[in-house]
């Protein structure tokens, strides 16, 4: 009997324990049955005031000494509501999935997971709520027909809201072209850097006329870093010819609109990029430690002036940092150059109907508040709260001239044209605490207000030009422009040269997910590639280039590329057919 | 009478022990066997946030794809065993250091040895990364200090030297996990019973002869059955260290199996192939390690299952 009873309790613990540890999935209706837990599931803080959740993947991990900020404070009191922001890895995203528990009550669906989201039921049909909570987001008919058409696994209702649609704005500069040390090119008197054998020659001038770096040891023409895939090795190549990787294994060269296969195509990002290092490394400027560098490795020897030009600006940009806070007036930093004879791409004006790729935000079904996560959403698709978060707040930092012109205040000036603990408090776009923002707001900062002037007033003309730094504005005196980008904008008047105005963003929200067979293809192609990048770069002669060049590309076809390349090729003229088909269908130009 | 209601107290009393053990049952029940359920998912197309019954039933499709894989498979089976015979090879390591430090009469001077060899174990794979760049970079310490010193005309650079690959991450290997594993060989060196040592002193043994006679077998036990424990994990060589010193050049000899079930799974969302390759490791792993056992029950005619 006793034996019984204990075999009870053992079998009773099991129950509950796999009772316990299954009970987080969904109810019948696929909603989740769990209430989620702190913010989501409505506790307050005061009582009165429901605290909204916003998880994002690495764009909310940020220092919350400022929290909330001051547009953060604006829009808790203009919804009555308390934000909090919480990180979502993707594997968190992934339990999220699996589980149907959350702890937020807005996400950002990331790798084109939208349908898992859907067929969880994870996500809140907008419609519902648009009329009373969602009156701005209703606004976008374009972006949310669209959205409808392709991201609401056929049910036509609207579950998520896309960001950034419009015109993309950069600003003062942009990062694809040669960079170069401007200090050190001046110095040479900025010979012409019209293809890649030029560029390194001048790199290699500038290396031979200062050897040493800042520290005392030696300079180099250009250092990398690796953990990032191919991506690291092929990006501003991809960007410099005007390329977009599309779909796995397929690239579309915006030049012609033509396609071409990302790893077996002589004019494939990979292949131009691996000859531009090859030349680089027998020219010997690539750094020694070129294919050991993790990004912070690069910053290091960045900061101590170790390189004459840099892969992206990016990589380089603290050193001007550091050495414009000992001389506010200094040229020694990094800076894009662009061909004088043009046929370069860069990467600005491209126009997204249904905004970002990668970026669809959705309300969690199982969110408590659901009326004020849908509000949330729909505060940043207002186009005055937009300008707020763009440009800083009326009359403070922008106020409208006589004429109804806005314009930045001095305030706004210095405080868009600076950085630290006044910028962080503030928390706008140009802050480190509210600069992941930009990822919810409906339209681009290159968008314009019913005003007529950008949402973002740093973006006119007037206002670039007023907040170039000594740098900037010494290259625009050099090249007779108000601001650097100035110079590739007149390319592309001239038609010697593309910007992104014809990229097919909106595409990537028609994509279908790629199937395992083909992404694992992809992944293997990838890995077998970027295990040969250092025979590549490091090969000795042209003759011995091309021999590792063939070699790898019939592992890449072993490795079933053409099959990847033939689906994608197939993918896209479908998802093009698709989209075109839809925007006739809604009236969309 | 008397003896049956003895009978009866003692199989109360083993009940009452036994209910002691229920929280951990159910700890091991929730912890180690409801996941288990989880590779269900090998055998169908999984989708994260679908229903496993609305997935497609693809059956051994992923089991075969991994027999079948020319493209990673073989290099990936092979970096793993490359690493896993060499952490195998290095198992006595800590058995030596420990009788080596248990022979060292300075106490305070042992104490400090140990506590300068545990510390490794404690510092991330990360940190060490940043430490080897400082040392073994081409601008690194060690290359600054030979070249200075006029040893070598040309830096070298072991992080990004494909051959290098296995002896280095072996040598920090033993750097990083020699002291922390040699504590359970010190505390079961210290469970020796001082009166043999004695003995063995008046029978003339000197101190090498000690340690052959008495540390050895007095130990033999514990290396034994952390040697098998280390079979069953044979195939589990580790993620972090491999991860972390990948680069384009060392990709190669570097990706073992964790790590590329890490790119399938996790980075490529092939989640359902990648719990195939777990399965299939964990099989191989329960064959080793019972394997193992037998094998030393033959040997020393004791085993641990």
């Amino acid at each position: 009997m006793k034996k019984r009873a204990v075999t009870f309790l053992l079998l009773a613990a099991m129950a509950v324990t796999m009772a316990t540890g299954c009970s987080q999935g969904q109810d019948s209706s696929g909603s989740s049955s769990t209430a989620s837990s702190g913010a989501a599931s409505g506790a307050t803080d005061d009582g009165s005031v429901p605290t909204i959740t916003i998880a994002d993947s690495g764009k909310s991990s940020q220092d919350m000494t400022y929290w909330p900020t001051d547009f953060v404070a604006k829009m808790e009191e203009d919804l009555g509501i308390k934000l909090e922001v919480v990180e979502l890895s993707s594997e968190q995203f992934d339990l999220f999935l699996a589980s149907g528990d959350a702890n937020f009550d807005i996400a950002n669906c990331t790798s084109y997971r939208e349908s898992q989201v859907l067929n969880a039921n994870l996500a809140v049909n907008l419609d519902d709520y648009l009329e009373e909570y969602g009156q701005n987001i209703a606004k976008y008919e374009d972006r949310n027909n669209l959205t409808r058409e392709f991201l609401s696994n056929g049910t036509g209702n609207l579950y998520f809201k896309r960001i950034q649609t419009g015109p993309e704005i950069v600003g003062a500069e942009s990062w694809g072209g040669y960079v170069v040390r401007w200090d050190w090119y001046k110095e040479l008197g900025c010979p012409a850097m019209n293809n890649d054998d030029e560029y390194l020659s001048v790199l290699q001038q500038m290396v031979e006329a200062h050897p040493t770096n800042d520290a005392g040891g030696a300079t180099y023409g250009l250092g990398q870093y690796v953990g990032t895939g191919l991506w690291s090795w092929t990006v501003t190549k991809g960007m410099q010819l005007g390329y977009v990787d599309l779909v796995a294994g397929l690239q579309l060269d915006l030049n012609d609109n033509t396609i071409h296969n990302a790893y077996t195509d002589d004019e494939a990002s990979f292949w131009q990029a691996m000859e531009f290092f090859n030349k680089a490394y027998n020219m010997g400027l690539c750094d020694p430690d070129f294919f050991i560098m993790k990004s912070d490795d690069l910053t290091q020897k960045v900061v101590q002036g170790t390189y004459a030009g840099a892969i992206r600006t990016w990589d380089v940009a603290d050193y001007y940092t550091q050495e414009y806070a000992k001389d506010p007036n200094t040229l020694k930093g990094y800076i894009s150059v662009f061909p004088e004879e043009g046929g370069m791409s860069a990467n600005y004006n491209s126009n997204p109907i249904a905004g970002w790729e990668n970026n669809s935000y959705f309300v969690f079904s199982g969110s408590d508040n659901i009326e004020k996560a849908v509000s949330a959403l729909d505060y940043f698709d207002n186009e005055d709260n937009m300008r707020a978060y763009y440009s800083g707040f009326e009359g403070t930092h922008w106020e409208y001239d006589e004429n109804g012109v806005p314009h930045l205040t001095d305030a706004g000036k210095e405080l868009f044209s600076s950085s630290g603990d006044a910028v962080d408090q503030a928390g706008f776009l140009n802050s480190t605490t509210g600069g992941w923002m930009n990822y919810l707001c409906g339209s681009s900062g290159g968008s314009l207000h019913s005003d007529g002037q950008p949402l973002n007033l740093t973006l006119s003309d007037e206002a670039i030009s007023e907040t170039l730094n000594p740098l900037q504005k010494d290259y625009s005196e050099y090249y007779g422009v108000d601001y650097p980008l100035q110079v590739h904008e007149k390319q592309v008047e001239e038609g010697i040269a593309i910007d992104r105005s014809n990229d097919p963003k909106d595409l990537y929200m028609v994509l279908t997910e790629t199937p395992e067979e083909m992404a694992t293809r992809k992944t293997q192609i990838e890995t077998l590639l970027e295990g040969y990048i250092p025979d590549l770069v490091m090969a000795a002669s042209e003759d011995e280039f091309n021999s590792i060049k063939a070699q790898v590309i019939e592992e890449c076809k072993a490795a079933g590329s053409d099959e990847l390349y033939e689906w994608a090729q197939g993918a896209y003229e479908d998802a093009a057919a698709k989209l075109e088909a839809a925007k006739e269908k809604y009236g969309i130009e | 009478m008397q003896r049956a209601a003895s009978h009866k107290h003692k199989e109360k009393k083993d009940y009452r022990l036994l209910l002691w053990v229920l929280p951990f049952m159910v700890f091991v029940l929730l912890f180690n066997y409801v996941p288990l359920f989880g590779w269900s998912i090998a055998f169908f197309q999984y989708q994260p946030g679908s229903m496993l019954s609305a997935d497609t039933f693809v059956g051994l499709k992923y089991f075969q794809q991994f027999f079948t894989d020319t493209i990673d498979m073989w290099r990936v089976i092979k970096n793993t065993l490359i690493f896993a015979c060499l952490n195998l090879l290095i198992t006595p390591l800590p058995v030596v250091f420990a009788i080596m430090l248990n022979e060292v009469r300075h106490r305070s001077y042992a104490k400090f040895v140990q506590s300068i060899t545990t510390f490794p174990n404690f510092i991330s794979w990360v940190i060490v990364y940043s430490l080897a760049f400082s040392l073994f970079s081409t601008d690194g310490v060690i290359n600054t200090i030979l070249m200075n010193l006029g040893i070598i005309d040309r830096a070298t650079n072991v992080l990004s030297d494909a051959d290098a690959v296995y002896w280095f991450q072996m040598c920090l290997n033993i750097w990083k996990s020699l002291g922390w594993n040699s504590i359970v060989y010190l505390a079961a060196i210290s469970g020796i019973s001082q009166e043999l040592y004695e003995a063995a002193a008046v029978d003339g043994a000197g101190r090498f002869r000690q340690i052959l006679h008495i540390t050895v077998p007095g130990i033999a036990e514990t290396f034994v059955v952390l040697l098998l424990l280390s079979i069953g994990n044979f195939f589990s060589v580790g993620f972090d260290q491999y991860f972390i010193f990948q680069n384009p050049v060392t990709l190669k000899n570097l990706e073992v199996l964790d790590l590329y079930v890490y790119r399938l799974g996790l980075v490529n969302q092939s989640y359902s192939y990648s719990t195939a390759i777990g399965m299939v490791k964990s099989v191989i792993s329960l064959v080793m390690i019972f394997g193992a056992n037998q094998l030393a029950k033959k040997i020393r005619g004791s085993a641990i299952i």
